[in-house]
């Protein structure tokens, strides 16, 4: 037999030994940290981080745009508004209560109606 | 050993200290003996086993059942072994490391137990030439006995490689035996 691989057939019978062994298993038991998760509860955790943050998303967008929409009619300038009306050659009925007048203003607006149903409606 | 059967894997892989215990005191013996024939330092070895333990502890969730735990085991140990290797001096030895090498491969009585520091001497002597990546491989053919397939699933290298690093590592050694005069 070749010297290498008998000095090799030795040493792969020989094996060192280890000392105090369970000193060994206590040592490493004793510094075990947090086991990662498996990759399918990563996979569910993203899942839950994007849906939180495109809800999120989609909440801020609908306040912003419902913002206008919701508007007042009591924070409507009725002057500017009436104003506007009237240089818009609009003829108002005298018996409309310009509160009133600028309600329906506002309610048109609301529902997007343009300009020339505005006209109409307040047209006599 | 202690077999490891599939409840105590799954065990693990919830996050059971008591069943990875198990694991520990089964696997610690192999994963020694493998940091100590490649590292050369017995106190490094130690160190080594119980890196090894808390990587597959981390990373037990991403074991597949299907595979050989044992392998998987060798193979973190492996990486872990080989960064280390790369991070090391070139091994050198001391004279009467290779005293006692001398007297080692003269002695007849090849069934004598060696301590760790003789077994330590006697292998440093052996691989102080070879590169990290020969030395593992030279390792776990011809220490460990593994096979070149089960070599190739370990260390990700390919039959090619392995024969290769194995050729270089070989004659090497021979010509450290010819020093000795064994030619």
């Amino acid at each position: 037999m070749d010297k290498m691989d008998e000095i090799t057939r030795r040493l792969a019978a020989q094996q060192p030994t280890l000392s105090d062994p369970d000193a060994l298993t206590d040592s490493i038991m004793a510094h075990l940290p947090m086991q990662a998760r498996p990759r399918g509860q990563q996979f569910m955790r993203a899942v839950r981080w994007i849906s939180s943050v495109a809800a999120v998303g989609l909440l801020v967008l609908f306040v912003s745009q419902s913002h206008d929409l919701i508007q007042r009619p009591d924070d409507v300038d009725y002057g500017q508004t009436l104003q506007q009306l009237r240089s818009e050659n609009m003829q108002l009925s005298d018996d409309l209560p310009p509160r009133e007048a600028l309600r329906k203003y506002v309610e048109l607006k609301r529902s997007r109606t343009n300009i020339s149903d505005i006209k109409r409606h307040f047209s006599l | 050993m202690t077999i490891i059967n599939n409840d105590i894997i799954e065990r693990c892989r919830c996050g059971d200290q008591a069943a990875f215990r198990t694991v520990v005191q089964a696997y610690q013996p192999m994963v020694f003996t493998l940091a100590f024939r490649l590292l050369c330092d017995e106190d490094e070895a130690k160190d080594m086993v119980q890196e090894t333990m808390i990587r597959v502890w981390v990373s037990f969730a991403s074991f597949n059942p299907r595979q050989s735990l044992r392998n998987w085991i060798y193979t973190i140990a492996i990486r872990l072994c080989y960064d280390r290797l790369k991070q090391k001096a070139p091994l050198e030895t001391l004279p009467e490391e290779e005293e006692y090498f001398g007297q080692y491969i003269a002695d007849d009585d090849t069934e004598r137990e060696l301590e760790n520091h003789e077994l330590l001497a006697v292998i440093k002597t052996l691989v102080s030439r070879l590169s990290p990546k020969q030395r593992i491989v030279f390792t776990l053919v011809h220490l460990e006995n593994l096979g070149t397939e089960e070599v190739a699933q370990i260390t990700g290298m390919d039959a090619a490689k392995i024969k290769s690093n194995l050729y270089v590592a070989r004659k090497t050694i021979r010509e450290q035996l010819k020093q000795f005069g064994y030619g």
